[in-house]
């Protein structure tokens, strides 16, 4: 068994629960920050410290956190963040679209915060460089396993939110950088052309 | 099994499984035959297994099997009853949606683009659902050696050629448009080196025919999903509110739902001219005991509120239990480890470090031919609960060369790695697990229900699988299907009016001695009671 405390209350739970199972172990009913219970969805962000352990303030996921000895824990369901308000529809260059968009992003100070904070694991900070630096493909991919907790923007010390930054560079960079698939379109053209009629009229 | 524990024995049966990979990797399993295929599914599968079943007491399948939970909650005390309605909270609208994962979203999206004015409620926060953990990908005939008809014969073949042929014909002649569609909004799905669509096979599949976005393929189309819905104004979306049971007037026909707002448990009345569900499945019901690898609120509720509505059901004795659910490691029980894990060549081996199927073959033999080896003590025991086999993920990277584990899995990767488990070099431990509802309502090739103006999509919809989903199916069934309910409840809700609103409807339901305090189960109870 180990000692955790919840919102200021002390408990024993067994040490091989994830700490979502330890609410459930102590008897209080879960109906935010509960949802895939699979590590996917992003709901169940937790902040933590462990007593006398280290000065840091560590988040994860309750579905995939075990709970530790001396763990004082709090969940962050949801998280207040400004999303793109104005869509600018052509302009030059990646750099200048995105500081359009985001003009915040200019008072990044290069902390880093967001990149220690991620339960991810991703580099926050590199794509946020890679972005402001026109390099959408890059940071695109360092983005993309982004579960849009919001564990970043609720560490930003200058109010940034860097899950919102990624989604938009994702999608621009899809419409900017690649091709639709052809394979794709033959095949929707052979079907709106009736190819497969004669096939379909034997089998039903 | 003998009293030692897995864990203190581990490295000597890890080193069993690493012992026999090279021999492994030469050996190639042939399909089993189908009369062996029917033996052992007779013998093994849950679905199989009449204690799980039970017929159901009233309504319009009166008598029809169905498995016990649902028979269940169908005939127990609606949690409407006596409930005050807070008619200040109560609204009218044109299209209600209850559910906000893929289906749900599809639906909203296209309503809304169809002219009607569109609310969406959903249990817990946009986009929560089973939608969102996909893995593996979706089906689509793209290939140059596929069609739309080979994708209809192997999931006819894999459905046990029950499946309703009319919607599945739907399902593959529009999956190559939903896929576009997805393509146009911003989904980003994995190329190959001719710049275009990776194509992957999946269990049962005859072709490669999957799609997939690395193995985040759900993630990656539910927030872009979320964000195509977030640029119409116009759609109402309402969290943490689900429906507590479907409103009707006095012909019997559908005139919106009565919902719960959770955070003040509030009932409230939504009024519409047409209502679709996409509520998803239930295996948070857990049937037969199984574990499930569930969204926490997939508990069938949709399914009930439209049964007792008047709604039909089929196949709901038919499940998919998922035949690499994780036993080890113990913190992951219920998780996933997708198929395409054996797609690219995963192998099952059993305690003797043998191979003992064919893992591509389709989800219900591969199932229960794990359940099989276990039963007959070729199984290796995690605890007194728990007996799995192992998956052998670190052949993977042997076969495909360099970091393909980590790159081509790596959500799998992640989950595993926090609880301190390396599967680029070892084994996990795996036993089906409950993953999805082959059956479930009734609908036309509107999507409609028998209840008029009721609609529904996604797996709370059964026929179009069949008795055995092919992995890659259900995923594109919420796109294409998500547009045909959207754009026909829109179309009918601009040409009907408001209905009255009343529960009557419930005063069929015949009650009995019931687990269940109320019905339908919003949430599962796993709050600890032995206190």
């Amino acid at each position: 068994m180990v000692k955790i405390e919840i919102l200021g209350k002390y408990y024993q739970v067994p040490e091989d629960l994830t700490i979502l199972q330890s609410f459930w172990y102590v008897g209080q009913k879960k109906i935010r920050g509960v949802g895939c219970l699979g590590g996917f969805c992003g709901a169940c962000s937790t902040v933590y410290r462990i007593a006398n352990e280290d000065y840091k303030l560590h988040v994860g996921l309750a579905c995939q956190t075990q709970v530790a000895d001396g763990m004082s824990l709090v969940q962050i369901p949801f998280f207040p963040t400004r999303t793109k308000t104005n869509y600018a529809e052509t302009v030059a260059d990646n750099q200048d679209l995105l500081l359009q968009v985001y003009p915040d992003l200019r008072k990044c100070i290069s902390c880093g915060a967001c990149t220690r904070v991620c339960p991810q694991g991703l580099n926050v900070l590199g794509y946020l460089i890679k972005a402001e630096d026109g390099d959408f493909e890059t940071s695109a991919n360092w983005s993309f396993d982004c579960i849009n907790c919001g564990m970043c923007a609720m560490k930003c010390p200058v109010d940034l939110a860097p899950n919102l930054i990624g989604a938009y560079v994702r999608e621009k960079n899809h419409e900017l950088n690649h091709s639709k698939s052809r394979i794709l379109n033959q095949r929707i053209e052979e079907i709106n052309r009736g190819d497969f009629d004669d096939e379909w009229n034997e089998i039903i | 099994m003998s009293g030692t524990k897995l864990s203190e024995n581990i490295d000597k049966r890890l080193f069993e499984v690493s012992n026999s990979r090279e021999k492994r990797l030469q050996q190639k399993i042939e399909d089993a035959d189908d009369k062996t295929k029917q033996e052992v599914l007779r013998k093994y599968h849950p679905d199989y297994i009449d204690d799980l079943f039970t017929q159901l007491n009233s309504g319009v399948n009166k008598g029809k099997r169905v498995v016990k939970e649902f028979a269940e909650l169908v005939s127990s005390r609606s949690i409407v009853e006596n409930a005050k309605i807070d008619q200040s909270a109560s609204f009218d609208t044109d299209v209600l949606i209850v559910g906000g994962g893929g289906a749900g979203i599809t639906a909203a999206i296209f309503a809304h683009d169809a002219g009607a004015e569109v609310t969406l409620v959903t249990k817990l926060r946009l986009g929560d659902s089973n939608t969102i953990m996909a893995q593996g990908g979706l089906q689509v005939s793209i290939g140059r050696d596929d069609s739309p008809i080979i994708h209809f014969k192997d999931s006819m073949k894999g459905g046990g050629n029950v499946n309703d042929a009319e919607l599945l014909r739907i399902l593959v002649e529009n999956g190559p448009k939903s896929v576009a569609w997805l393509e146009r909004i911003g989904v980003i799905l994995n190329k190959d080196e001719n710049d275009d669509f990776a194509l992957k096979k999946g269990g049962g599949a005859s072709r490669n025919r999957l799609v997939y976005a690395k193995d985040y393929t759900g993630l990656e189309i539910t927030r872009n999903l979320i964000n195509e819905l977030t640029k119409r104004e116009g759609i109402k979306v309402i969290e943490f509110s689900p429906v507590a049971e479907l409103l009707t007037d006095k012909n019997g026909n559908c005139t919106g739902a009565v919902v719960i707002d959770y955070d003040n448990d509030h009932f409230f009345n939504v009024r519409a001219k047409t209502t679709i569900l996409a509520t998803g499945g239930s295996g948070r019901l857990h049937i037969g005991g199984f574990p499930s690898s569930n969204h926490f609120g997939s508990t069938g509720d949709g399914m009930v509120n439209a049964y007792r509505a008047g709604a039909e059901v089929v196949d709901m004795d038919s499940f998919q239990y998922h035949p690499t659910g994780v036993v080890f490691p113990s913190q992951m029980l219920g998780l996933l480890v997708t198929e395409a894990i054996r797609s690219e060549g995963g192998h099952l081996v059993n305690a003797l470090g043998e191979r003992f199927v064919n893992e591509t073959q389709t989800r219900d033999f591969v199932a229960a031919s794990i359940i099989k080896e276990c039963r007959e003590g070729r199984g290796i025991a995690v605890d007194d609960k728990y007996t799995g086999v192992w998956l052998d993920i670190p052949a993977l990277d042997i076969a495909n060369g360099g970091d393909f584990v980590r790159k081509r899995f790596p959500a799998m990767f992640r989950q595993f790695k926090r609880f301190g488990w390396d599967i680029r070099k070892k084994p996990v431990l795996v036993f089906p697990t409950l993953h999805y509802q082959n059956g479930g309502l009734k609908v036309d090739r509107y999507g409609e229900t028998a209840v008029k103006n009721l609609y529904a999509v996604g797996e709370t919809v059964g026929g179009i699988h069949g008795r055995n989903r092919l992995m890659g199916n259900s995923l594109l069934e919420l796109f294409v299907f998500g547009e045909i309910v959207g754009l026909n409840a829109a179309e009918r809700a601009n040409n009907i009016d408001l209905g009255e609103v009343s529960t009557e409807h419930l005063k069929s339901i015949k009650y009995i001695k019931s687990q269940y305090s109320s019905s339908p189960l919003l949430l599962p109870d796993y709050i600890r009671k032995d206190f």
